[in-house]
C-alpha cells in the first residue's frame, strides 16, 4: 500500500457511506494520474516524499472529506453575536448566583462543605447553562427567520427614529430582573423575617423603621419596574423617562433621609434577653445607617448624571434646530 | 478617517483570502464554461490552469459534485486508458444558467471598469498621526 492508499483510505473514514466509492475512485484517478505524469518525466517509480508532495496539496483528509458535504453549523451568522452576548452574562449570573449561595450559606451557619459545594458546583452549571442556551440559540437560528414578522417583514412598519439616546435592553433587562427580585424579596419579608436575618431571626425583628419604610419602598419599586418595562419596550433614553428616573432617585433620598431620622431598623424578638444579642442590635442598626447613607450618595450621584445628560440634550438639541 | 483594527487584512494572508474570495464565483462560471467539452476531473483542471486559472486540488471535486447536485452538470463512469474515469458535462439546465453567467459576467465586468476607471489607480491615503 503506497502513500496515496494511505491518503485514499484515511479520506474514506472521513466520508459517509453513500458517497465513499464515488469520491475516493475519482481522486484515486486524479492522484495516480498526476504520479503516472510525474513517474514518466524522471523514467522511474516515485519515492514517499515525491508521492507526498503530489498529496500534500489536497488537504488534511478530514478537511477534503468535509469540503465534500453541505455547510453545516448550529448556530448562524445571524444569532451569533446575541448567543455571544447573552453566553457571556448568562456565565457571569452563574458565578455570581454560586458565590452568592456560598455567602448565604456561610452567613447562615450552614457548614463550610455547603459554600464549598456552591462553588465546586459552579463549572457544571455553567456547562449545563450553555448547554441550554446553545440548544435554544440553534432553534432559533431554525426558526427566527421563518417567523411571519420576520418573513414578511414591511420596511413601512419600521418604527419612528429613537427621539433619544438608544438604551442597551440587555442592561434594562437585567434591571428589571434584580428589581423584580428585590420586589419579591420585599413583599415576602414581612411573613418571613428569616430572609433578612437568617437564623437570626430567633432572637431579631424588623424595627419600627421598616414599618414607615415599607409602604413608600413597595412604590418606589413599583414605579422603577413600570419605568424599566416602558424602557425595554421602547429603548430610547427620552426626557420623560430620565425626568422619571430623577424623580424616583430623589423619592429614594427623601425616604432614606426620613428613615434615617427614624432609626431603628432591627429590634430584639420579645423575650430575647441575651445581653450578646442585644449588644448586636445597635452594631446592626449602626451599619444599616451606613448602608443607607451610601445608597443616597449614590442616588444623588444619579441624579446629577442624569440632569447633566437632560442639560446637554437640550442644548444638542438647541444646536441641531 | 477609522481603522478597522483587522491586522490581517495588510498581511500577505489576509491579502491571500481576499483573492480566494474573489476568485470562488469565478470558478464556477470557468468550471461551467469549460465543461461545454466534455472533461474528466485531471484534464478539466489542466485546462483550468492553462487558461491561467489554476484551482486548488481540493476544491475541484466537491466543486463538481456540488454542481451536479443543483443539476448544471451530468457525468458519468467511463474507462479511458485502462482506467475508470468520471467524465462531467453540462446538462441542459447547465448551458441555462451558464447562458445567464455569461451576461452577468459582461455586465458586471463593464460595471467594474466603469468604477475602477471613475475611482482611479490604487494609491496609498496618508496615515492617520
Amino acid at each position: 500500500m503506497d502513500l496515496i492508499d494511505r491518503y485514499l483510505h484515511a479520506v474514506r473514514s472521513y466520508l459517509p457511506r453513500s458517497m465513499q466509492d464515488d469520491v475516493v475512485g475519482e481522486l484515486a484517478e486524479d492522484l495516480r494520474a498526476q504520479a503516472a505524469e510525474r513517474g514518466e518525466a524522471l523514467g522511474r517509480p516515485l519515492t514517499d516524499s515525491e508521492l507526498a508532495a503530489i498529496v500534500r496539496p489536497y488537504g488534511h483528509p478530514m478537511l477534503l472529506a468535509a469540503r465534500y458535504r453541505p455547510k453545516q453549523y448550529l448556530i448562524g451568522p445571524t444569532v451569533y453575536p446575541f448567543y455571544i452576548r447573552i453566553l457571556k452574562l448568562v456565565l457571569v449570573a452563574v458565578v455570581l448566583v454560586h458565590a452568592a449561595l456560598a455567602v448565604a450559606f456561610a452567613v447562615m451557619g450552614e457548614p463550610l462543605s455547603r459554600s464549598l459545594g456552591a462553588l465546586g458546583n459552579t463549572p457544571f452549571a455553567a456547562v449545563v447553562a450553555v448547554g441550554w442556551l446553545t440548544a435554544i440559540f440553534a432553534l432559533a437560528d431554525v426558526f427566527v427567520p421563518r417567523l411571519p414578522f420576520v418573513e414578511s417583514w414591511d420596511p413601512l412598519s419600521l418604527p419612528a427614529p429613537a427621539p433619544g439616546p438608544v438604551v442597551s435592553r440587555v442592561n434594562t433587562a437585567l434591571e428589571l430582573l434584580a428589581t423584580s427580585a428585590f420586589l419579591a424579596w420585599w413583599l415576602a419579608l414581612p411573613r418571613a423575617e428569616w430572609l433578612a436575618f437568617g437564623p437570626a431571626d430567633r432572637f431579631l425583628t424588623l424595627g419600627p423603621a421598616m414599618d414607615t419604610a415599607y409602604l413608600p419602598v413597595l412604590v418606589i419599586l413599583l414605579l422603577s419596574l413600570l419605568r424599566l418595562a416602558a424602557v425595554l419596550v421602547r429603548p430610547y433614553q427620552t426626557t420623560f423617562w430620565r425626568a422619571a428616573r430623577i424623580a424616583l432617585s430623589a423619592a429614594g433620598i427623601v425616604l432614606i433621609v426620613s428613615l434615617l431620622d427614624a432609626g431603628g431598623f432591627v429590634a430584639l424578638q420579645e423575650g430575647a434577653d441575651s445581653p450578646q444579642v442585644a449588644a448586636i442590635v445597635p452594631l446592626l442598626n449602626r451599619g444599616m445607617t451606613i448602608g443607607l447613607a451610601i445608597a443616597a450618595a449614590m442616588n444623588a450621584w444619579e441624579i446629577v448624571r442624569d440632569v447633566a445628560r437632560l442639560a446637554t440634550g437640550r442644548q444638542q438639541a438647541r444646536v441641531q434646530v | 478617517m477609522h481603522h478597522t483594527g483587522n491586522v490581517e487584512i495588510g498581511t500577505a494572508v489576509g491579502l491571500e483570502n481576499l483573492k480566494l474570495e474573489l476568485r470562488r464565483g469565478l470558478l464556477t462560471l470557468a468550471v461551467l464554461s469549460r465543461l461545454q467539452t466534455e472533461h474528466y476531473g485531471y484534464t478539466l483542471r489542466k485546462a483550468l490552469a492553462a487558461g491561467g486559472l489554476a484551482i486548488e486540488e481540493g476544491t475541484l471535486y466537491p466543486l463538481l459534485r456540488r454542481l451536479e447536485g443543483q443539476g448544471l452538470l451530468v457525468s458519468e463512469w467511463r474507462d479511458e486508458e485502462r482506467r475508470p474515469k468520471r467524465f462531467y458535462r453540462l446538462s441542459p439546465a447547465g448551458y441555462t444558467a451558464l447562458a445567464r453567467l455569461r451576461e452577468e459576467w459582461a455586465a458586471l465586468t463593464a460595471a467594474m471598469d466603469r468604477t475602477l476607471n471613475a475611482d482611479g489607480p490604487a494609491a496609498r491615503p496618508a496615515l492617520d498621526k
